[in-house]
């Protein structure tokens, strides 16, 4: 691990008030936010984002600069613009936004106020999980704070840039952490994926230009602005540049958040005694997923993969956001995909029809080998129904489901088979004609 | 004009055509359920999923627009597989109870299911279950069969404005339901069952009716007003079962109105005139119509002789047909040379207008504008009161009344000077005060037993159809060709409707150039007319 990096997103002292305005003052004090609008045109802060390869930090890894040149001009399509910060943050396994918006939400409204500057857009939206209410208040304060200093609000360092911050609280959905659910949940509307094209840059909130970024991404904007893109480009890989925040949770001795250059080795991520610690009792790893559960499981054998884009899709899987969940040996893989299941089936929209019927199929057929009743042949029903989820819906909420499915099913048989012989139900129980 | 290739072949579409449209007019329209031409898309379903050359996986054919160079397989492998998938798992919570389904026949499920189906399911789990329920007067809900196709929402959303129903709950525990205490209640609910493509939403009027396989189709209009709406009347047993819309761009495109739909029950009623009828004082007999029709002529010939044409008067109505309203003017006119002729409608109703663009007419009566055109008259009521009147005076002896309006329209001023005529003839669809005073009842066709056409409010000609026989042979037009007959005057010879059109189309130039042959399935505008014919 390289002893000059030093982390820069997650700089929280567990002091009381490091959240305050008055702190933040001492950090970077909105002082790039005031470079960017003083002294530097929209374009130009837009091309430095994307010449610092910074990629999104949500899960899909989009590059951000690139999205932000989505946005069509005013004399393309006129009317307001608008940024979404998505701190939806539900992703299993997922907890860094939370932390950054507890500790260090100054640092996330300047990388919004920054971005809202690049793409001309004066209301930014910053749309936060219902589950999340104290960092609800704690943001709300620092909303309340940088009006009242005056980084937020018109006339921007006197200039005539206006930018405005409305805190939107949703209501206990992971599906409107997808982007355009996000859009429809604003607008009052239950949280359902639309179609894309048109894509929310051209088309988004209230039917205007509209880009989505999510709260770590926007975070790394102030020190880019600061520093420079070639110093971003120096941390991390060619494909994947920049730092990121690791969110260990399982069976790892230290569980947390760790801020490191992306590429850093799963193995060393895991096993370093400054970092995972390794496993917390004398059981080895048993499995791994890497990227928040939307992801392909890694097995044991297969945990010698560096933690950026490129390799982990090399490797079959995907960093998506980072969320680390160890496994170790003594965990059923068969209850740990039953848990998963659980959770994509409950989240599930219903828009269309692979995912609504398909993950509760799955839950089903689970719950079943939960109690000891699963069949052989579920083995391959189950994989055929991630065939028929996978790639065929409007979100990919099924695809999330899928990975999870085929790798567990496919790398630990036998846990399923495990929990196989136990008696079937002949056929559907005569209450189901039942009236009233 | 893109230019696509599907299933190798050629096609050139309008810009701004959606793929599934465009894979439509190369002959092979996917299946889905969730589109609908008269709708938004909203690429749910997952079952028009095409392979489009260049496109990752598969396209909701409903969503993309059809773009030049596009390279369409409606058919590949990969779709068929993902067809028996997405069948799969709309069958899963089914709870399969055709039998018992009003929809069995028309369900765009069994079709899809049999002709994309992997034919059997590997689902041994629990299905969901839930109740029955009614969401207003006009309609219940089988909430199990739903398969959240949002075509319900869409249409109260867009064409309606009214946005009764919603979606409750999420994922495969979401469901149709209207707020508590706000049933549906619009004039247009009924068209949610016929683009329901399974049995969740069902028509209460015709719950457990028929089965739709064994109904008798007819195309025809409606009656219920002014817009003349295609509509296919469907009969069974020799009974209207159920009316519906027929697609028709220039008039009332996939949608009919609840009124329109309902209002075939006076059909039924066991009081409606079914044989031709006497009066002599107290009493009643049955007749053959021959004897009617020798009736009128005895007695209608010596008013004539006595007093002259102005002492007959025929009342007609804007619910005959063209043809009748031709053979009618014939009569009165010509044949008795110079009776009296007034006319009668229905009374006006409420106007609507959906915010999705469907018109209702305030005007209850199909052929105003035939009346109008054929005869050059317009329903007076106060010129049938002046009717009354001389009818009270003497001056008018005879009075011929030809209805067929469901509903009771013969002003109070008349019934009470009826028994002052020397022969009152009344032919309806109805009993009637009227005809309680009447010396002859002729049974009237029912506007779904006619053979002939009619005008609708944007001068639009339409072919109205019989579903079922009429309670005379040959219908009204019999009945007039034969008074015609019998006053000597041959022109009435030819009764088909056919050919009092076309006899109507030679000599009134309203019609011009017209043929009945050529009214076709949709109607041919008057030549001449508005905005809103094609």
């Amino acid at each position: 691990m390289s002893e000059s990096f030093k982390p820069f997103l997650l700089t929280y002292d567990g002091s009381g008030d490091f959240h305050t305005l008055k702190r933040y003052e001492e950090r970077n004090g909105y002082e790039a936010a005031r470079h960017a609008i003083t002294e530097m045109e929209p374009a130009d802060v837009t091309e430095v984002v994307l010449k610092s390869g910074l990629r999104g930090r949500g899960g899909a890894g989009f590059p951000a600069g690139r999205k932000w040149q989505f946005v069509p001009g005013k004399d393309k399509v006129p009317g307001p613009r608008y940024l979404v910060v998505n701190a939806d943050e539900s992703e299993p396994g997922t907890f860094k936004d939370q932390a950054l918006l507890a500790q260090d939400p100054h640092m996330v409204i300047e990388g919004a106020v920054i971005a809202a500057y690049a793409i001309g857009v004066e209301m930014i939206y910053l749309y936060i999980r219902g589950e999340m209410p104290q960092e609800t208040v704690i943001l709300q304060k620092a909303v309340d704070e940088a009006l009242a200093a005056g980084h937020l609000g018109e006339g921007l360092y006197d200039t005539d840039v206006r930018v405005d911050v409305t805190i939107h609280r949703g209501a206990g959905a992971y599906i409107c952490g997808e982007e355009t659910a996000l859009l429809t949940s604003i607008e009052g509307d239950r949280g359902y994926p639309k179609i894309k094209p048109p894509f929310p840059a051209v088309e988004g909130l209230f039917g205007q230009p509209t880009i989505i970024n999510n709260v770590e991404t926007l975070a790394n904007v102030p020190h880019i602005l600061i520093h420079g893109a070639e110093w971003y480009r120096s941390m991390g890989t060619e494909q994947s540049p920049g730092s990121k925040i690791f969110g260990l949770s399982g069976h790892m001795k230290n569980r947390g958040l760790f801020e490191l250059p992306l590429g850093v080795n799963l193995l060393t991520l895991l096993n370093d005694e400054n970092l995972g610690g390794g496993p917390w009792q004398d059981l080895p790893f048993k499995a791994v997923i890497p990227g928040g559960s939307s992801v392909p499981v890694l097995a044991a054998d297969e945990l010698d993969v560096n933690m950026d884009f490129e390799s982990l899709e090399a490797a079959g899987t995907m960093l998506g956001s980072a969320g680390v969940i160890a496994m170790d040996e003594s965990v059923d893989m068969m209850d740990a995909l039953y848990n998963l299941a659980r959770f994509y089936h409950h989240e599930s929209c219903g828009q269309c029809t692979p995912c609504r019927e398909g993950s509760g199929w799955v839950e089903r057929i689970l719950h079943r080998f939960h109690e000891g009743r699963g069949r052989e042949e579920d083995l391959q029903l189950l994989l055929d129904i991630s065939d028929q989820m996978a790639g065929k819906t409007i979100c990919p909420l099924a695809d999330a489901l899928a990975m999870p499915v085929k790798s567990h099913v496919m790398k630990f048989k036998e846990d399923f088979l495990k929990h196989t012989g136990g008696e079937i139900p002949r056929a559907v129980p005569p209450s189901s004609w039942a009236v009233g | 004009m893109p230019r696509l290739t599907i299933n190798g072949k050629e096609v050139d579409v309008p810009a701004g055509t959606r793929l599934i449209d465009a894979c439509g007019a190369a002959g092979r329209m996917p299946p889905h359920f969730c589109y609908h031409p008269g709708l938004k898309p909203d690429g749910n379903c997952r079952m028009c999923m095409v392979e489009v050359e260049g496109m990752r996986g598969l396209v909701a054919s409903c969503t993309v627009p059809a773009a030049d160079g596009m390279v369409v397989h409606t058919d590949s492998p990969a779709v068929i597989e993902a067809r028996r998938g997405i069948m799969e798992f709309f069958l899963l919570h089914h709870p399969l109870d055709c039998p018992v389904c009003d929809k069995a026949g028309e369900c765009i499920l069994q079709d899809h299911a049999f002709d994309h189906g992997p034919g059997h399911s590997r689902y041994i789990e629990e299905k969901t279950v839930r109740p029955k329920r009614t969401l207003g007067d006009t309609l219940a809900l089988w909430p199990e069969r739903c398969i959240r196709c949002r075509r319900c929402l869409r249409f109260l959303d867009d064409v309606t404005g009214t946005s009764e129903l919603g979606f409750v709950d999420r994922g495969d525990h979401t469901d149709i339901d209207i707020f508590p205490g706000h049933p549906i209640d619009n004039p247009l609910s009924l068209n949610l069952v016929d683009i329901c493509p399974v049995g969740a939403l069902i028509s209460r009027d015709f719950l457990f009716k028929a089965r739709v396989w064994n109904l008798k189709k007819t195309d025809s209009v409606c009656p219920g007003c002014s817009r003349g709406c295609n509509v296919v009347v469907e009969s069974y047993e020799g009974k209207v079962a159920r009316i519906r819309p027929r697609l028709n761009n220039a008039v009332n495109g996939h949608w009919m109105c609840d009124h329109g739909r309902l209002m075939h029950g006076y059909l039924d009623d066991s009081e409606r005139p079914a044989t031709p009828r006497k009066r002599e004082d107290a009493r009643t007999f049955n007749i053959p119509v021959s004897e009617a029709v020798d009736v009128i002529k005895l007695n209608v010939g010596g008013i004539l002789e006595s007093d002259g044409p102005e002492a007959v008067a025929g009342l007609v109505s804007p619910w005959m047909t063209n043809e009748e309203l031709h053979l009618a003017g014939t009569f009165f006119r010509d044949t008795l040379g110079g009776a009296r002729l007034a006319a009668l409608a229905a009374h006006p109703g409420e106007s609507y207008e959906a915010p999705g663009g469907f018109r209702i007419s305030p005007d209850r009566n199909p052929n105003r504008r035939g009346l109008q055109e054929v005869l050059g008259l317009a329903p007076d009521l106060d010129g049938v009161i002046k009717l009354a009147e001389d009818i009270e005076a003497g001056t008018v002896k005879v009075l011929i009344v030809l209805s067929g309006i469901p509903g009771a329209v013969f002003p109070e001023e008349l019934v009470a000077v009826a028994s002052k005529l020397n022969l009152l003839v009344v032919q309806d669809v109805m009993t009637s005060q009227l005809a309680d005073r009447a010396h002859i009842v002729l049974p009237g066709a029912a506007f779904t037993e006619k053979d002939g056409s009619v005008i609708n409010d944007d001068g639009r000609v339409q072919r109205v159809r019989p579903a079922l026989p009429p309670p005379l042979p040959g219908g009204d037009l019999a009945v007039l060709t034969a008074l015609l007959q019998i006053f000597g005057d041959d022109r009435g010879g030819d009764s088909t409707a056919s050919r009092v059109f076309d006899r109507l189309a030679g000599t009134n130039e309203a019609f011009k150039g017209l043929r009945f042959e050529s009214l076709g399935a949709l109607g041919k505008p008057l030549p001449g007319a508005g905005a809103g014919t094609e």
